[in-house]
């Protein structure tokens, strides 16, 4: 059986806590570790961020809204706007050791989205545009 | 308030206490307190994490946005008394091999005395 859970705000940073503390009290629910549940929100901050800093340019007066579906075999975490689409052959994730060598600033989230997360994807339906986060529910992430 | 910074002199080094959230929100206010310090010429930084609740890549990079030119002026970043999930943020990235982390205040201090770059 699936269940959903919306979240909808608007595109402000003042809102990222608000997403975080909501994304650790689902995955909680979906029986993720608090640890996992942790990365999760962490992953999710980094979404929103990139939603408002990018697709958005900071514009308060526009919305994000997060889907929850948590089914019997994984959770998705849908970060959903309608500003400026992103697409999965514009992410470039930086190469780390050269990142590091020369003390490089910016393009982190990416790294911790794709790290933390079972799958990270880009997409659009219509003029919604969304960040598709993906964990798999299993014994190596249960509390 | 979700967040606030104190900061210590103790022994040549600038403490940076951090209490609260650091995220794209309340990002500015964490890098300003870098960039004075380096303004000041304050090269020994330590980041003790004792009162940080948690940490977005946005933390990660206003300390890499200053981390350069600590270096080159023969400083370097200390961090300490990180909670389990912010050392993990760290972790994640790899940052672990550029910054020195210790249990404690006192050794992050001290440190510096002998100091060794990563």
């Amino acid at each position: 059986m699936k269940q959903f859970f919306n979240v909808e705000f608007a595109a402000d940073t003042i809102f990222l806590k608000l997403a975080t503390d909501v994304t650790v009290s689902i995955c909680q629910l979906a029986g993720f570790s608090n640890s996992t549940a942790k990365d999760i929100s962490l992953a999710v901050d980094e979404a929103v961020t990139n939603t408002i800093k990018h697709a958005y340019h900071f514009d308060r007066r526009r919305r994000v809204t997060l889907q929850f579906t948590i089914t019997d075999t994984e959770l998705t975490i849908d970060v959903r706007h309608n500003g400026i689409p992103i697409s999965d052959t514009e992410i470039h994730l930086p190469d780390m050791e050269e990142y590091m060598k020369r003390y490089r600033k910016g393009g982190l989230g990416i790294v911790l989205m794709t790290r933390i997360m079972d799958s990270v994807a880009y997409g659009s339906v219509a003029d919604i545009h969304y960040c598709r986060l993906v964990m798999k529910r299993g014994q190596s992430h249960a509390g | 308030m979700e967040l606030t910074i104190k900061i210590e002199n103790k022994e040549g080094a600038a403490v940076i206490c951090p209490d609260g959230f650091i995220n794209a929100h309340t990002v500015n206010r964490f890098e300003e307190t870098l960039q004075n310090l380096v303004k000041e010429k304050q090269y020994r930084l330590v980041l003790n994490g004792q009162g940080l609740e948690y940490i977005s890549s946005a933390g990660l990079g206003a300390l890499m946005g200053v981390i350069e030119e600590i270096r080159d002026n023969d400083g370097d970043i200390h961090l300490c008394n990180l909670s389990e999930s912010v050392f993990n943020v760290f972790d994640i990235l790899g940052f672990t091999e550029l910054y020195e982390i210790f249990e404690e205040e006192a050794p992050a201090i001290s440190a510096f005395g002998g100091h060794n770059r990563k």
